[in-house]
Parts: C-alpha cells; sequence; structure tokens
C-alpha cells in the first residue's frame, strides 16, 4: 500500500500535469467540502442566495436590499415567528411546488396550525397585500405550508457589492427574457476554458529551459561548510 | 416567439390590464407555450423597473395580487419593437423573392 503512495508521489513530483490535475482536483473537492459542511451545518438546500426583488425593501424601512447575500437556516416551523414587520419570521420558500427551482423571501404574518401541520401567510414587506400564488401547481395558494420552507432568514453576508456581482454576472449570462444561456456569456466560459489549457500548454516549454541549462553547463551545488544541509539535490554522477 | 415575449406581454397589456397569471394564460392559450414562474414575474418586475409597467396592488378577498398595466413609455417601445419586427419581416420578404437567382450556382 505504502508502496504505492510512494509511487504516485513519485509521479506527481516529476509530472507537472498530473500535478496541475491534482492540485485542481483538491481545490474543487475542498470547495465542494465545504459547500457540503455548511449546508449540513445550516440544514438547508440553499444556505446562502441572493435577494432579486425589491419586494422586502420598502422605501423608508428596507430590510433586504436588492443584491442582498443572505443566510438562511433550516429551523423547525414551530420557531417560526408569525406577525408583522419587523418581529415576523422572514423565510425563503417554494411558492410552486411544481417549479422548485422558483424561491421567494418574504415575512410570515400569519400561521395555521391544524392536523397537517404549520402554514403560513407571507407578505413582502414592500407589497400591498399577502402573498397568493397562482394555479400553475394546480390550486391557487394563499397560504404556504411547512414543507415548502426552504429556510428562516439569519442574517447578511457583510461583503458589499458581491450580491450584486452575483446579479451582475448572472444577468450577463442568461437572458433576462427568455432565462436562456446568451452567447455573449457562452462565449466567456469557452475563453477562459481555452486560456486554461493555453497555459497548460504554454507552461511546460517555459520550465525545462532552465534545467537543461544546468544540466548541460555542468553545474553542480557545490558543498560549502555551514551549508551543506540546504543543498538537498544529489550532484549528477554521471554529469551531462 | 421567446425572443419577443416583452413585445408580447406588452401588448396583452396594451388590450387590457392584467395580473400576472393572466399573463400566463394567455400566452398559453395563443402561442402553445407555458412560460415558468422562474421566467415570468422576474421579466414583469424588470418590465416594472424599466418604467413599461406599472403595477398596482388589488386586494381581492383578503389577498392581494398585482395588475399590471402599460405605461406611455411601455406604449413607446410597444411601437418601435413592433416596427423593428415589420422592418425584419419586409426583408426577408424581399430576400425570398430575390431567392432565385442565387439558385443558379446549383
Amino acid at each position: 500500500m505504502s508502496t504505492y503512495i510512494r509511487k504516485f508521489w513519485k509521479f506527481i513530483k516529476r509530472n507537472e500535469t498530473a500535478r496541475g490535475l491534482l492540485l485542481v482536483g483538491i481545490v474543487i473537492l475542498g470547495a465542494l467540502a465545504v459547500w457540503g459542511g455548511v449546508r449540513l451545518a445550516l440544514s438547508t438546500e440553499y444556505p446562502v442566495l441572493v435577494v432579486s426583488s425589491g419586494s422586502m425593501c420598502p422605501p423608508t424601512n428596507c430590510v433586504l436590499p436588492i443584491g442582498s447575500l443572505i443566510v438562511i437556516r433550516g429551523q423547525d416551523p414551530s420557531t417560526i415567528v408569525a406577525a408583522p414587520p419587523p418581529s415576523g419570521s422572514i423565510i425563503v420558500f417554494r411558492p410552486y411546488v411544481c417549479e422548485p427551482d422558483y424561491l421567494v423571501v418574504h415575512r410570515v404574518i400569519n400561521e395555521v396550525k391544524d392536523s397537517n401541520g404549520y402554514s403560513f401567510v407571507t407578505k413582502g414587506d414592500n407589497n400591498g397585500g399577502s402573498d397568493s400564488w397562482d394555479a400553475r401547481c394546480g390550486t391557487a395558494l394563499t397560504m404556504i405550508s411547512s414543507s415548502q420552507v426552504v429556510g428562516v432568514y439569519q442574517g447578511m453576508v457583510p461583503v458589499p457589492y458581491l450580491g450584486s456581482a452575483i446579479l451582475g454576472i448572472r444577468s450577463f449570462m442568461y437572458d433576462d427574457t427568455t432565462g436562456q444561456p446568451r452567447p455573449e456569456g457562452i462565449l466567456v466560459i469557452v475563453i477562459l476554458i481555452v486560456a486554461l489549457f493555453a497555459f497548460e500548454v504554454i507552461e511546460p516549454s517555459k520550465k525545462p529551459k532552465p534545467e537543461a541549462s544546468t544540466s548541460s553547463s555542468n553545474v553542480q551545488p557545490i558543498p560549502i561548510q555551514g551549508h551543506i544541509s540546504s543543498v538537498e539535490e544529489f550532484p549528477n554522477p554521471g554529469g551531462a | 416567439m421567446k425572443n419577443h415575449l416583452d413585445l408580447i406581454i406588452l401588448r396583452l397589456l396594451k388590450s387590457k390590464p392584467r395580473w400576472g397569471y393572466e399573463v400566463n394564460l394567455e400566452i398559453r392559450d395563443r402561442f402553445k407555450v407555458y412560460l415558468s414562474a422562474g421566467t415570468l414575474y422576474p421579466l414583469l418586475h424588470s418590465m416594472e423597473e424599466k418604467g413599461y409597467l406599472q403595477a398596482v396592488w388589488e386586494a381581492e378577498g383578503g389577498r392581494g395580487r398585482k395588475v399590471y398595466r402599460i405605461t406611455p413609455r411601455g406604449e413607446e417601445f410597444l411601437t418601435a419593437g413592433a416596427r423593428a419586427a415589420e422592418e425584419f419581416l419586409r426583408r426577408i420578404q424581399y430576400e425570398a423573392e430575390i431567392g432565385p437567382f442565387q439558385q443558379k450556382h446549383a
């Protein structure tokens, strides 16, 4: 087993491409692990979200401006507070079960508990009335059941402009009127991928040159007293 | 059809103010295309932000819904868009008519 690891390590040390791939793999795995960990810790599928509309931002008492980066957490429905602003819980939910990608962040202003559990009446602080959801998934709804709740608002990520930047990138990548990826967006992604590979191709040709020059000129590390320990390379026994 | 969704919505709202889901049902009946909430509602919001639409909250049996109407600015945009579309149609008509000359190569 350990010999395999040693062999693999030797291979990684020698092969620059393999080293690059390993590094990319570690970075991707690390990012996934962090994301998974945050999702687990906050017990919700979408721990961090960007607010894209102004329904929670009344001009006088704005709670969630457009572009806010918010953190939510999965909570027991009984802990959700139903009250007018500012005390009612702000929740993220799926109003349409047949369109699970469509999420809304509004405040709970009323709740009902029956044999099916909790249901919530929601409202955007900046909207003129409480929410009603159209019949696209069967019947029109005026309440959200606790199974539709994705999480409860905890706070904002205090990084200015990051949320707006995400919204900007999204509107650059996707057509606002169709939701389809835009050609400019696809082009940028393709250019980035090509650039990545281009660097990978250019880089190796640069590096061997200094190595080749040192071996051809036969420069060997000269042991200087007191500095021997810092020289780790073995002098090439056969020369070049 | 989806490329002119904004024009279609403006045209529908020019005939009468409607709420979001009515727009959805009209488009489904006329164009046989079903818009997801994730397409329609953000689009209505952005058109409202651009000043093409004006939304009014209408209370109905205790619950609210947003009724959209077209603004003068929206009408301008619709007229300009319709003109551009007509121009495009005229051009492809013209291309189709001169088509047979190009087929000589084949």
